[in-house]
């Protein structure tokens, strides 16, 4: 197969790569961004990162002679 | 347009996105030069359509794109102070570390350099458990598995290869190859199972390998450059995965086909880092050209930008905190940024890294984060 073929055949699935994609079904950024935000507040009592340990020994990572206390 | 046979510039003039082979068809017969007419002209008919498709996809992406996602966060709080600092730091590697991963068991951590090095760390004690040279030079990426009983590791030998954990034996005598590429291994992740091996390559593919027999099960081709970074949705049961690269183009694949699903733009450099947020909807990505960015699945376009005029670096890791609300950097001016992925804005960044940050994760069970650095350390901060 010469090479041009193979540029053809290339630009012909890429083609159909675009008509796949222009066809997908999508969703508003308002309905996916609100899915984000509820997932987000929903999680956020076990996101210790952002949250802190209701009480520093519980972290696994403590330095031993800290003594800290997050009250929530 | 000259479309004589045997010229030395026989190109089609459609696009330099398809560029061909210098040699290509430099000596076809007289008779084929109709052919190659047609041939050419096919190609820009090809070209206009894909041009015409591409225009009336940006405009579809558009038209969903009704409210930022900054002002859809602007009722939630800010984020609070976080305290998180520095906790531990892993030292033994002699040369810059370039990939780290955590353990399922959220307590061990595996690490590779430049140097050869491969390094299984208990993060907690910042003990090392088991240190292997590999014959290569940059290590570019490691993984651990599931089970945390293999690892997974390569780069500049464009193989990847497993190796048993265990305290038994010299375990770098069980270390088996499973992957090969044509370029580099950049990175890779087992599939939710310790026998399946995703890999992303240098050779722009991405390929998923069995780990007992090192065939190759099922290959990706659509990236126009080398791959840097993949993922796959934490907790799914989705046949889908993500790679990007130095195209500047996020892809998500069908594992089951090997096909392209979706493709998404935005970045202007090279892509270095991908992540799924924990939602498995969205994913974050980290670049040459100083900015993260967030990406939706099922809008099918880019959600948000994190910059800012002061950063330059690049990024090279990226990891949301367990609710996804908080977003990690690793970037080439040594820091991490902290940013608030909803509202969009730097929070607060961790100094600690003497020399570029190359690899960024949160450990599965979103207690602590672990970067890793040029500066040879590996930190933990929580």
């Amino acid at each position: 197969m010469s090479s041009r073929d193979q540029t053809i055949q290339a630009m012909r699935k890429q083609i159909d790569q675009l008509r796949n994609e222009r066809n997908m079904k999508r969703m508003p950024i308002s309905v996916t961004t609100a899915e984000i935000l509820k997932y987000t507040q929903d999680n956020a009592r076990e996101d210790v990162l952002l949250t802190g340990f209701p009480n520093d020994k519980m972290n696994p990572y403590r330095p031993k002679s800290s003594f800290q206390c997050n009250l929530i | 347009m000259s479309d004589q046979p045997g010229t030395s510039k026989d190109k089609p003039s459609t696009s330099s996105a398809h560029q061909m082979p210098e040699n290509a068809a430099p000596q076809q017969p007289p008779s084929a030069a109709d052919a190659a007419t047609r041939q050419a002209d096919q190609i820009e008919i090809l070209a206009r359509e894909a041009e015409e498709l591409r225009k009336k996809l940006d405009q579809e992406r558009q038209k969903l794109n009704d409210i930022p996602i900054q002002q859809a966060a602007e009722r939630l709080d800010p984020l609070p102070n976080l305290g998180i600092k520095q906790r531990r730091i892993l030292k033994g590697h002699a040369g810059k570390v370039l990939c780290m991963d955590w353990s399922q068991d959220k307590r061990h951590i595996v690490s590779s350099s430049q140097d050869g090095k491969v390094i299984v760390w208990d993060a907690f004690t910042t003990n090392k458990e088991h240190a292997l040279t590999m014959p290569t030079t940059w290590v570019m990426a490691c993984a651990y598995s599931p089970s945390s009983q293999l690892i997974a590791c390569g780069g500049l030998d464009n193989k990847c290869c497993v190796v048993p954990l265990s305290f038994e034996e010299d375990i770098i005598q069980k270390k088996r190859n499973v992957a090969t590429h044509t370029s580099y291994m950049s990175c890779c992740m087992f599939l939710r199972s310790d026998n399946l091996l995703l890999t992303g390559s240098g050779d722009s593919t991405c390929a998923i390998w069995d780990v007992e027999s090192g065939q190759m099960i099922q290959n990706f081709h659509g990236h126009t450059g080398d791959v840097f970074a993949i993922d796959m949705p934490k907790s799914d049961t989705g046949n889908t995965f993500i790679s990007a690269g130095a195209d500047k183009h996020s892809l998500v694949w069908d594992i089951r086909t090997g096909q392209c699903v979706q493709s998404f733009e935005g970045h202007e450099a090279d892509i270095n880092t991908v992540r799924f947020h924990p939602n498995g909807d969205a994913f974050a990505t980290g670049s040459d050209d100083a900015t993260c960015r967030l990406f939706d699945l099922r809008a099918d376009r880019q959600v948000c930008v994190y910059e800012k005029e002061s950063i330059l670096f690049p990024v090279n890791g990226v990891d949301f905190s367990l609710s996804g609300r908080i977003l990690f950097a690793g970037y080439g001016d040594y820091r991490v940024g902290v940013w608030d992925s909803l509202k969009c804005t730097r929070h607060s960044v961790l100094y600690g890294h003497e020399n570029r940050i190359s690899s960024l994760r949160t450990s599965p069970d979103g207690t602590a984060i672990c970067s890793a650095s040029w500066d040879c350390t590996i930190r933990i901060w929580a």
